[in-house]
């Protein structure tokens, strides 16, 4: 099996970013060349132009990285590493940055990559009927300055910790701005970047099939351009079960998300890799705050008293499963054990006194129906039974849960969340901010307020990990939000396959990746 | 007969104008709308606002129908609101998968129910007979779902003879299509084989009690010579009638199986359709689906008189 280390290192707010090199374990030696990977995600392919697709941790993700290229990227130790620019400089200032672009690069349209093609794509940015899925994701973002041909001056409307990770995010994906205006709205359909790979085909919700780009600029580690591989087909497989049959009879050679029930099957198989991918799923609770009951601090802490989150994540999910108290992956340099709360059913019914309801509570419990949302719900309807609340699971499909959790519409609703993130401090500010756009449960914290404000400005790394534990603190204190338990992503490979990157989301990065015989 | 065909056809129309219609009240009338299914669960208002405004949602219903059918009628039925692909395009992808998995399960079903159902009512009360009922009751009471993972389990991974999932075009190799097509249509096809043995059984069994039978075995013709000139043309026309109206089911058995073996087919487009609120999807595939049904029933009605003239003379009179 595959042990990803410590390897997330110290790179701020950015931290929350992996990526992470997983060549190590395949024994090194002289790459081989050619090939096709046939590599499997459940998750089907909702547009091919970055800053409007809504699925980049699932098969995405993969796509957008092997046919698009950004500025920068994040190496194994979280570092940021030159993509597309060469270099970088931040102004004193803190509100701009200036890039050196990477000479003769072109699209695979033929079209050079330059400055005026870098800043085409960033100020999309600034356009929500344009990048209406990503725009949200670089409110710092100010507008790009062409210098020379080769030169771009990114400006910012203050110091933001956001930006750089941004850009190694989908809004920094670069693609050929000739392909923008020629294909009119084709464009969500036909990518046209720099990578390392061209588009061949897309049949939506089936597979996307890619071919080896013979122009690519990137040297490999045998003197020859990369890639080495010289097609990639990505599969859609809607079945986690028939997509583990297809990577163990040699179908495929690479699968996302390997369902708890398959571990040991892949585990013990000699011709497979499991790999413990640097990401993970976290389970969380919306307490609805905007009426009561839940408006009662001490109702809140009572339930997080009463929820035994270890035999949960051990029930559930065994061998996946654990605790984790709050959005940041144990492998995180900021991550932080501190919760207030422990399993306590006899202090959860004392703050039950407390809050007023002392002799029960009935609520409604909304939930999507999928796995493992139908199996979690229970448990927790368990827990809280025992200190007197009723729930009254309602399992919703999908959108009419969105349409009542964006209403705000609800009592306690379950949630789902991909760690790592792309940046810790945009899922604050969206998620638990009181202005914020996805803050469901409406918790309103001026302390949270101020310290994410703070966050987002600053740019050291020391005091960024400083307010990031004063920020869980106030969270976990107040229970602005319920965190549950967290799953372990585990991926599985063919052991032929050698040079997998992992990138945020637990998303892969097939340039380096190569086929032995 | 051409009378009857235009007014069949005439027919059609109308039940695909209806058809239409009710599409989209129902996929209008369900919460949730193609701007917040693209959003997904970071959806929030003033995202779900600007996405509808730039989708043409933010206009009322019937100007939203009205724009869509208008467009229909001249040949143009738009585009996928997620994926911004042509529906005619989408559409010519995935009806050949259907069309061949539908057929395929048909003639399996064909193929083996009828000489299956022959040889139970032969074989009336007798261990053939037995071990059929038996077998036909787990092909009616077996799920879609169930059958196809435990196929693939064993074809596909224990003895690794059939590829588990995934569908090779017929245009790109026809033994790869013919293999991958195989797990999927003996899916779909086990309820509808059941149907078509148990049908075939019990209608031959009433014939061969019928007095023209008895008058044939009396005139001393041989065995053969009764059944299949004689007793068939009339055990047909009730299995003609099943096949025609578990049509529709099939269709609603391959969203399942395509589910199942990832086959980019009708069924899965229009459950993603569906799942998105992608009404602009979610209307052409019903319809061309609602289509094919009333043709293949249009087609068994014309078959009934083929098999059988006395109804192509009723229907004269």
């Amino acid at each position: 099996m595959v042990q990803i280390g410590a390897a997330l290192r110290r790179s701020g707010v950015a931290s929350a970013m992996a990526a992470l090199l997983l060549a190590a374990p395949m024994t090194a030696g002289a790459v081989e060349r050619g090939g096709k990977l046939v590599a499997t995600s459940q998750v089907k392919v909702t547009s091919m132009d970055p800053v409007n697709g809504n699925a980049y941790g699932g098969t995405e993700g993969v796509v957008y990285l092997a046919v698009y290229e950004r500025l920068i990227r994040q190496n194994e130790a979280g570092e940021f590493v030159p993509e597309l620019a060469e270099s970088w400089e931040l102004a004193p200032d803190g509100k701009s940055i200036t890039f050196k672009l990477r000479e003769g690069v072109t699209f695979h349209d033929g079209t050079p990559f330059n400055a005026e093609a870098a800043k085409f794509n960033l100020d999309r940015l600034l356009d929500p009927e344009d990048a209406t899925q990503a725009y949200r994701l670089y409110p710092d973002y100010a507008g790009t300055d062409v210098i020379d041909d080769y030169t771009i001056r990114v400006n910012l409307k203050n110091p933001s910790s956001i930006m750089m990770p941004g850009l190694t995010y989908k809004g920094g994906l670069m693609m050929s701005p000739t392909a923008y205006q020629e294909l009119g709205e084709d464009i969500t359909r036909h990518p046209v970047g720099t990578g390392p790979f061209v588009f061949e085909d897309w049949v939506p919700g089936d597979h996307v099939s890619l071919k080896k780009n013979p122009d690519y600029w990137q040297m490999g580690e045998d003197g020859e351009p990369l890639p080495y591989l010289d097609e990639i087909v990505v599969r859609v497989i809607a079945k986690d079960s028939v997509a583990v049959v297809e990577l163990q009879t040699g179908r495929s050679q690479l699968t996302k998300r390997i369902p708890a029930e398959s571990l040991e099957d892949i585990r013990a198989d000699p011709e497979l890799e499991l790999i413990e991918a640097p990401s993970a799923t976290m389970y969380r609770l919306y307490l609805n705050m905007r009426q009561p009951p839940f408006d009662n601090l001490k109702l809140r802490q009572a339930i997080n008293y009463a929820l035994d989150r270890q035999a949960m994540a051990e029930a559930i999910l065994p061998g996946v499963g654990y605790v984790q108290p709050f959005i940041l992956l144990p492998s995180e340099p900021s991550y932080w054990d501190y919760t207030p709360y422990s399993y306590d059913p006899e202090k959860a019914q004392q703050l039950m006194n407390e809050a007023g309801h002392g002799d029960g509570l009935d609520v409604e419990f909304m939930m999507i129906n999928r796995e493992p949302d139908i199996q979690i719900a229970p448990a927790v309807q368990a827990f809280l039974q025992q200190i007197g609340i009723n729930t009254e699971i309602v399992s919703l499909e999908r959108l009419i849960y969105v349409d009542r959790a964006t209403s705000g519409n609800f009592e306690i609703a379950m949630a789902q969340t991909n760690l790592p993130l792309p940046t810790a401090v945009t899922w604050l500010q969206q998620q638990l901010a009181s202005d914020g756009p996805v803050n469901r449960a409406a918790w309103n914290n001026a302390d949270f307020d101020a310290a994410v404000a703070k966050l987002a400005a600053e740019m050291d790394p020391e005091a960024q990990e400083q307010l990031l534990h004063e920020i869980q603190q106030i969270v976990l204190d107040d229970a602005g939000q319920t965190f549950l338990f967290a799953a372990q992503s585990y991926d599985g490979a063919s052991a032929r396959l050698h040079g997998l990157e992992y990138q945020h989301e637990g998303v892969w990065r097939l340039t380096d990746a190569w086929l032995a015989d | 007969m051409t009378a009857f065909l235009l007014r069949r056809f005439l027919q059609t129309l109308l039940v695909a104008f209806l058809v239409s219609v009710l599409v989209f009240s129902i996929i209008l009338l369900i919460p949730g709308d193609p701007a917040t299914a693209m959003l997904g669960e970071l959806a929030n208002e003033e995202d779900i606002a600007l996405l509808k405004r730039k989708l043409g949602l933010d206009q009322p219903l019937y100007m939203q129908y009205l724009h869509w059918i208008g467009n229909a009628l001249q040949g143009d039925l738009g585009r996928s609101m997620h994926t911004r692909f042509p529906v005619t395009e989408l559409i010519a992808r995935a009806l050949p998968y259907t069309i061949q998995l539908a057929l395929c399960g048909m003639f399996l079903a064909v193929v083996v129910g009828i000489p299956a159902g022959l040889i139970a009512a032969r074989r009336h009360g007798q261990s053939p007979d037995m071990v059929m009922r038996g077998l036909t009751t787990i092909g009616m009471a077996m799920p879609n779902f169930w059958l196809g993972i435990l196929l693939i389990l064993i074809f596909g991974l224990w003895l690794d003879w059939l590829p588990p999932s995934g569908i090779v075009p017929i245009s790109e190799s026809f033994s790869g299509w013919a293999s991958s097509m195989v797990l999927p249509a003996v899916t779909i096809a086990a309820g509808f084989t059941a149907v078509v043995v148990r049908q075939t059984r019990s209608a031959f069994l009433e014939v061969l009690r019928t007095d023209y039978i008895r008058t044939a075995r009396a005139k001393g013709l041989p065995e053969y010579m009764v059944i299949t000139p004689h007793a068939m043309r009339n055990v047909l026309i009730p299995v003609l009638t099943v096949v025609g109206l578990q049509t529709g089911r099939l269709l609603g058995g391959a969203v399942v199986t395509e589910t199942i073996f990832s086959i980019p087919g009708m069924g899965s487009l229009i459950v993603e359709g569906v799942n998105g609120r992608d009404f602009v999807v979610v209307q052409a595939g019903i319809m061309v689906a609602a289509l094919g049904v009333l043709g293949i029933n249009l087609l068994v009605d014309v078959l009934y008189g083929v098999i059988d003239p006395r109804i192509r003379l009723a229907g004269r009179t």
